[in-house]
């Protein structure tokens, strides 16, 4: 009798599951989920500072606790920074680039909006973070996300008033990029695992050096050209293969991401 | 009736705040506590199959967004995993002991991890190399332990506290006359 009971309930809520599904995607019930985002974001966006003061104090206090190690890699610092003081023409030239990069977005003028993030991804599956803008703020699928200039992602799913950011470091990110050495090498950056970047089947005939600087190609639609991704932290090579592959890093720290720019208009400038 | 309701509703709000916007902030692997699941298995406990089922159904509509998967596929997750809770609840268990709760707990996990995994491996089907190749099976591993210590911590310090709280609990000995 209790089964019964059960199993009736259970074929209720599937027809209301079904139901549900029906007036998502026929957007019948988009003025509801809007309301609701609405009104949830500026509570959501205070939840998600306290979280993460919560988290910035436990990282402070864990670096805290590694002061000796944290000593160590200083002194290690310091050599090498003594080493690349020898190569004062190449950061030259690096400034240079970064002066460029800064006069590339006044001179196109990429209006960026400013968000707030409100969450994160949870499951081991993907890498993302949700913002307090969607497309009621002009954003649409395929932007280019940034943090402090720099590429962290792109927009993969737009609602009205929020959006999911597939962050660059996710497996399933993939990103074209150029790297700015003698050969202006293109390729496609993708995450791994969450944890770095790469960009895999570069040919093995193009040089790439330590600290060569990854910027967007310009060749994928809504993803402006020049954008800082990161700086190449090493490359694998394999004598006797094509390819070799470049692992990137990003001057960001993806686990501390409060506030982003969502670059608008992204499609404008890939088009023309 | 609609004083439930409400009592409901606020309760359902506070739990997808705190799940969607504080948890998953913080640092790991305390970002890593699905709180809604203990919550789903207290509410078998304390009320009826009725409740827990309606929130993980609405549960699932709020938390969408926050999943991996499309929306078609996250709204089956929750409710799938409920469901399965409260047949096995039905089924095998007799009282609502403590180790009733943890292995409730340990069952609902198994559950919501397998529909995850298995909607996910459904939505990937044509990229399967690219999917097997994407996850990092050391990490994802090493996130599902301590997602099963800390629930199960989470769980025990919420029997304790509801057991003190309240008699509903609580071993109950009928008295007969001799």
């Amino acid at each position: 009798m209790e089964q019964k009971k059960i199993s009736k309930i259970a074929f209720i809520i599937f027809v209301i599951i079904i139901l549900i599904v029906i007036l998502h995607y026929t957007k019948v019930l988009r003025p509801l989920e809007s309301v609701v985002a609405a009104a949830f974001k500026p509570v959501q966006t205070k939840i998600f500072d306290a979280s993460q003061f919560l988290n910035d104090f436990y990282q402070d206090r864990k670096t805290k606790g590694n002061l000796q190690e944290e000593n160590e890699k200083l002194q290690a610092e310091l050599i090498k920074m003594q080493i690349t003081e020898s190569r004062l023409k190449e950061l030259e030239e690096q400034n240079d680039f970064l002066r460029k990069q800064l006069e590339f977005f006044n001179e196109n003028q990429i209006r960026g909006v400013a968000a707030n993030v409100i969450g994160k991804s949870q499951d081991n599956y993907q890498n993302f973070i949700i913002i307090d803008k969607g497309e009621k703020h002009g954003i649409k699928e395929g932007l280019a996300v940034t943090d402090k200039d720099v590429v962290i992602g792109k927009i993969d799913k737009a609602s009205k008033y929020t959006s999911k950011v597939l962050l660059v470091n996710d497996s399933f990110s993939k990103l074209a990029v150029s790297i700015q050495n003698s050969d202006n090498s293109i390729g496609v950056l993708s995450g791994e695992y969450g944890l770095g970047l790469k960009i895999d089947l570069i040919p093995q005939t193009e040089e790439i050096a330590e600290g060569d600087y990854v910027i967007t190609s310009g060749l994928e639609q809504g993803i402006p050209r020049s954008l800082l991704v990161g700086q190449i932290d090493n490359v694998l090579y394999t004598e006797g293969e094509l390819f070799k592959t470049a692992f990137v890093r990003s001057p960001i720290d993806f686990n501390k991401i409060n506030f982003v720019s969502v670059l608008l208009n992204s499609y404008d400038q890939t088009d023309n | 009736m609609i004083k439930q309701i409400i009592k409901i509703a606020i309760f359902l709000i506070l739990v997808y705040l705190l799940h969607a916007s504080f948890m998953t902030g913080l640092f790991y692997p305390l970002n890593k506590i699905i709180i809604f699941l203990p919550i789903i298995i207290f509410l078998l406990v304390l009320y009826d199959a009725k409740v827990t089922l309606i929130f993980s159904v609405v549960f699932a509509v709020f938390s969408a967004t926050a999943s991996s998967l499309p929306f078609l596929l996250s709204i089956f997750v929750l409710p799938l995993a409920t469901l399965a809770l409260i047949s096995v609840f039905r089924r095998f268990f007799t009282n609502k002991s403590v180790y009733s709760i943890l292995a409730l707990n340990t069952i609902i996990l198994c559950f919501f991890h397998l529909l995850n995994t298995v909607f996910f491996l459904i939505y990937h089907f044509y990229h399967y190399k690219t999917f097997s190749k994407a996850i990092n099976y050391g990490m994802l591993f090493s996130s599902l332990i301590w997602q099963f210590v800390l629930s199960t911590i989470f769980v025990l310090i919420a029997f304790f506290i509801i057991n003190y709280f309240s008699n509903k609990l609580k071993t109950v000995y009928i008295e007969t006359k001799s």
